[in-house]
């Protein structure tokens, strides 16, 4: 009895140590960022740091917003993110109900193509895209940006879709089949009501993927008009000097919009994320 | 043997009528999915298909920004594989991906565990926990930096405060190497943790308390029970996180943009480095071409696992 007590104490503070190195670890580079920019100048670079704002301040978020192009990279970031979920979730579903519904030729290549194109990195494309852009006068503009963007969330959605739709009995589609409904209406009314919850999963993914790019955005938008949220905070960096208070406010503002969807939908990200390889 | 001959039998007497019916509505339907798919296929081909090609064929090039190459051999390759850049970038990438992907491999193990067991504000530690996962990778890049600052960086003050010297974790190349991976890891951590959690949730209680009535200790539960059982998972996640640590151009770019002395770069960040920068894209489009065989041969395999669990074969 004593025994067991005891070593379940020596558990129990076991698990409180784990939990919270863990959470230092994984907390500290946010906290410092948040921490960062609501400091004033001086006091960013203070010795010994302050661990909280001593006196809590707006100034780096007002330069930000009011003496930089930051606004126009939010918006642009916000254009680009929609239009790509937008234009990939249509596709994605569309081709996910062909793959799954429909039996014909070729069907097994563009499956498997679907996820070989999903799974290629951007440093592996970021080149040729580039000419491809540039042949289609596509370089430096938001479209350009977009059709750059679905070269990974349009296959992305379409698995993700894929394994949606198949969770959806095909008696339903059959019987409206026999009722004389036309693939497309099929699709329409049977299959996209039941499919809701698992396309907006994917839309907040297609969206956060396509505001937290970099690579892409980095070399195919340049000017102060059409930089996205990323490539505007790395051209705030230009030449050897940080302004660290107003990259920590820059920072925070992009990621804002992210950590909302997370903390919203948390639970569905995560078993949407999981269960593309898992189950 | 009797009833099966008259079945081949029936069969070929029909299957001449059918044929043309069948043939015409597989025929139809093709042409539908096709519809259907459209944008899909478009994406497959303009947008990943040919621009791969493309990437080999500009490697074979001079290609310049402005400027339209002519095939020039092995050219691009021999001048690589003579460089000091290229060569440190391959040891470079080699050593952070394994470094990072078992560092990763062996903490996400621990932190899934750990993750699973029962204790109170368990839902808010985890969410907590998986927290990084949700930081765009380039903020997630500059909030290091910020730390990392050999000046005015978090932990040389704390550093300094317990009576330390200041380190040098960007500007010496041999630290600078490690800082990346911390990074890296950092970012990459909570992915592990939700694909082992998520595997771990999937083997049943039952066989634990056996093994613990029959007296296995916690590490021979691990090691015989909860290892076996989410291995495949753990190579799914091995080999995903592989292609994407590989990749890492954010981290490199923001912490040391390869440098000093190109003493930091990894094979993407140097091909941006030689195709942007320097405007040499058939340079630049062979520093990847050299390592597609080795992606190409991930994707492969995780493709037929991905393909098989969905499937659609």
């Amino acid at each position: 009895m004593v025994t067991g007590r005891r070593s379940r104490m020596r558990r129990n503070i076991g698990i409180s140590v784990a939990v919270a190195v863990l959470l230092i670890w994984s907390l500290v580079p946010v906290y410092w960022i948040f921490i960062t920019s609501f400091k004033h100048e001086q006091e960013i670079y203070a010795f010994p740091p302050t661990f909280f704002p001593l006196a809590p301040t707006l100034d780096q978020y007002v330069a930000v917003l009011f003496h930089t192009g930051f606004p126009v990279f939010i918006r642009n970031s916000f254009v680009v993110a929609a239009g790509t979920t937008l234009i990939a979730a249509a596709g994605g579903l569309l081709g996910a109900f062909a793959i799954t519904r429909m039996r014909f030729v070729g069907r097994a290549t563009v499956a498997r193509l679907i996820v070989v194109a999903y799974l290629l990195p951007p440093s592996l494309l970021f080149i040729p895209l580039f000419i491809v852009l540039q042949r289609l006068s596509l370089i430096n503009s938001l479209p350009g940006l977009i059709v750059a963007y679905l070269t990974f969330s349009m296959p992305f959605s379409t698995w993700m879709l894929i394994g949606h739709i198949r969770t959806i009995p095909s008696e339903l589609d059959e019987a409206a089949r026999i009722d004389g409904a036309s693939r497309l209406q099929v699709l329409l009314r049977v299959i996209l009501p039941l499919t809701l919850p698992g396309l907006s999963v994917v839309c907040l993914f297609a969206f956060t993927n396509a505001w937290n790019e970099f690579l892409y955005a980095l070399v195919y938008v340049y000017s102060s008009s059409t930089r996205t949220i990323t490539a505007g905070l790395a051209s705030l960096t230009m030449g050897d000097t940080f302004i660290w208070g107003q990259l920590m406010a820059a920072s925070v503002l992009a990621i804002v919009p992210v950590l909302v969807i997370y903390l919203v939908a948390q639970r569905w990200l995560i078993a949407g994320l999981t269960s593309g390889s898992i189950k | 043997m009797a009833s099966q001959a008259l079945r081949v039998g029936a069969g070929a007497i029909s299957r001449g009528q059918v044929r043309g019916g069948a043939n015409r509505e597989r025929l139809r339907t093709t042409l539908e999915a096709y519809v259907f798919l459209l944008p899909v296929v478009i994406v497959l081909l303009g947008l990943a298909a040919y621009p791969l090609a493309d990437g080999i064929w500009e490697s074979f090039t001079n290609r310049q920004v402005a400027q339209a190459g002519h095939f020039v051999g092995f050219a691009n390759f021999t001048m690589l594989f003579h460089t000091a850049a290229y060569r440190g970038a391959v040891v470079n990438s080699v050593l952070l991906t394994v470094g990072a992907v078992a560092t990763k491999t062996v903490l996400g193990l621990g932190c899934a565990v750990l993750l699973t067991q029962d204790f109170p504000l368990r839902g808010l530690v985890r969410a907590l926990a998986f927290l990084p996962w949700a930081v765009p990778g380039l903020v997630a890049a500059l909030g290091w930096r910020w730390l990392f600052d050999e000046q005015a960086g978090v932990f040389n003050a704390v550093i300094m405060m317990l009576g330390g010297q200041p380190v040098s974790w960007l500007s010496d190349s041999s630290i600078a190497m490690v800082s990346i991976g911390i990074a890296t890891v950092w970012q990459g951590l909570p992915f592990y943790m939700l694909m082992f959690i998520a595997a771990l949730t999937t083997v049943p209680a039952e066989i634990y308390e056996a093994a613990a009535i029959d007296g296995a200790s916690a590490w021979e539960r691990f090691r015989h029970i909860t290892l076996p059982s989410i291995a495949d998972v753990i190579g799914v996640t091995v080999m995903l996180s592989s292609i994407w640590t590989f990749n890492n151009f954010n981290m490199v770019y923001m912490l040391t943009g390869g440098g000093p002395d190109d003493r930091t770069q990894i094979l993407p960040t140097l091909a941006y480095e030689y195709a942007m920068q320097r405007n040499l894209l058939g340079m630049g489009a062979a520093v990847i071409t050299s390592a597609l065989p080795i992606f190409l041969g991930i994707i492969f395999l995780l493709t037929r696992r991905m393909l098989r669990e969905k499937g659609v074969r």
